[in-house]
């Protein structure tokens, strides 16, 4: 049995570990030669492992996680920095194995920009992008806002910030709407938040990246207030608006994802609908969530038009006509 | 929550160690989290004597899922919460038995994710030839564990007097790994492990 499950393991190329442990289970392999099929695919032998410390298959996924970056409309700085840290990472990388100076890499970002601009979502890609780096252990996103930052009587923030800090270790901690924890003036204990944030960010420069995000003016504000702040983030990224073509694009691009297209009526349909801030207007305008929203509407709205019909074509289930999103808001 | 996966071959004294370890630590009663190849979950309360009756045993391939207990281990001034767990023991050639194969191939998998590795080898059945011979189970368990640095490995049964005149031949066949004599039934030798567990969670 031994020698024609031998057989069988050369015969059948085993794609994924877990092909492997089919293998055993269906008794084509045995366990002995599954651990030779896994030492394959794990490159682990004593005499071939990578000298570079990298495993293989390091540089495909960070590129898997970058493209799924490049594919977010506009955005074109963040993308660029990104690339930037990436390539500063790997050179660092070679400098230590030519035995020179590292430099630390101090992480921690400001994000500014309106609702919907792509900010969590930046984040999120990020941790991945870190984690397969090697920056970040764990590369997981921690959301917290000021109700989970501030404590309710003297001596609580620092704990419940502190846990939060703990929870984030390995990964990125993301407060959103940050200004808020300088909001409450003098006696309020979003200043003693700050300070246990920043003693933090110092101590545990290398296991953490902390992400302030919040609007543009309030941010500015915000740092205005506390001057030690704005040195002890070395990376600040404005996320602008989008404009009409590009917001068009992202509506576009969420109807594919999810099997639907627009047609040409209904994108011109969809271009009066958005209307962008101008500079000067102050209107809380929801940028790509409200293309989404609207998006999700006309989604419902194509349903209940189709739902009295008794045969559909293929292409009736995939199109939005103009009429489904008028009356959306 | 860190997890330590009990690896070696069937009837090794896995079982034993895994239940006697956690008496070790200082638990009267245990909870065995039962996670069959099938994914079915399913947890019983033992009291740690009850355990050992009902989950050892002298036939082969008593175990044939994993088992799972949360245990806590006294590190500095606090305690940590660790997972011990308990797999099917692997042999080199392919079982008849499909539950036991699947038993197997569950074993190799979580010993993928684990993040510490405690292999047993039974002291009394160390061979002459054995580290000569790569085509051995036991073999295979201490390359990956050499390759994952996370990994201690344990001469059981270290009470019988045939056993121990193996201990040198063990260390020699397996070089690079850190061997400790134990007695899984005794419970002897495992303040070393509790050294090295706790260095490791």
């Amino acid at each position: 049995m031994l020698s024609q499950s031998l057989r069988w393991g050369e015969i059948m190329a085993y794609l994924w570990p877990n092909d492997v442990l089919k293998a055993i289970e269906a008794g084509q392999i045995s366990p002995l030669e599954a651990f030779k099929r896994l030492r394959e695919f794990d490159n682990t032998p004593s005499n071939n492992r990578d000298v570079s410390g990298t495993q293989p298959g390091t540089a495909q996924r960070v590129e898997n996680i970058l493209s799924e970056l490049d594919n977010l409309i506009g955005l074109s700085e963040v993308k660029l920095l990104v690339r930037e840290i990436n390539a500063f990472i790997e050179i660092q990388k070679r400098r230590e194995k030519e035995r020179l100076i590292t430099e630390p890499l101090v992480l921690h970002m400001i994000f500014k920009g309106n609702p919907g601009t792509g900010k969590t979502t930046v984040a999120r890609i990020l941790g991945k992008v870190f984690r397969e780096m090697g920056v970040l252990s764990r590369g997981h996103l921690i959301e917290v806002e000021r109700a989970d930052l501030v404590g309710e009587y003297i001596g609580h923030t620092a704990q419940k910030m502190r846990d939060q800090l703990k929870r984030a270790y390995g990964g990125i901690l993301f407060i959103d709407e940050a200004y808020s924890l300088a909001r409450g003036g003098e006696k309020d204990f979003g200043k003693e938040a700050i300070d246990c944030m920043v003693k933090a960010m110092e101590d545990h420069k290398e296991e953490l990246i902390l992400i302030l995000a919040g609007y543009q003016q309030e941010m500015e504000t915000f740092l205005q207030t506390n001057p030690g702040l704005r040195s002890r983030f070395p990376i600040h990224i404005d996320f602008p608006d989008y404009n009409k073509q590009e917001l068009l694009q992202i509506a576009d691009q969420l109807c594919a994802k999810r099997q639907y297209q627009l047609n040409s009526q209904a994108k011109s349909a969809l271009l009066g609908l958005i209307n962008p801030p101008t500079i000067s207007s102050k209107d809380n305008f929801g940028n790509a969530r409200t293309v989404r929203n609207i998006i999700e509407k006309a989604i419902r709205r194509q349903a209940v038009r189709l739902l009295p019909k008794h045969s559909t074509t293929r292409e009736e289930l995939m199109v939005i006509e103009p009429d489904d999103l008028t009356g959306v808001e | 929550m860190r997890e330590c996966l009990i690896i070696g071959r069937p009837n090794s004294g896995k079982t034993m160690f895994a239940i006697n370890f956690a008496g070790y630590l200082g638990v009267k009663k245990v909870d065995v989290t039962f996670r069959t190849y099938d994914g079915l979950i399913t947890c019983r309360h033992y009291a740690i004597d009850q355990a050992k009756r009902e989950l050892c045993g002298i036939a082969l391939h008593k175990t044939r899922s994993l088992q799972s207990m949360v245990l806590n281990m006294p590190v500095g001034k606090t305690a940590v919460k660790f997972k011990l767990t308990d797999t099917c023991g692997v042999s080199e050639q392919i079982h008849t038995d499909l539950a036991i194969r699947k038993g197997m191939a569950q074993t190799i998998g979580q010993l993928r994710s684990v993040d510490f590795i405690l292999h047993i080898v039974d002291l009394s059945l160390v061979q002459k030839d054995d580290a000569a011979n790569k085509a051995n189970i036991d073999y295979e368990f201490y390359n990956y564990g050499i390759a994952r640095n996370t990994y201690i490995m344990l001469g059981n049964k270290a009470d019988l007097v045939a056993a121990r005149e193996n201990l040198p031949r063990l260390a020699a066949g397996f070089p690079q790994a850190t061997v400790i004599p134990i007695s899984a039934l005794y419970s002897q030798g495992f303040r070393e492990v509790k050294t090295y567990v706790a260095k490791n969670i």
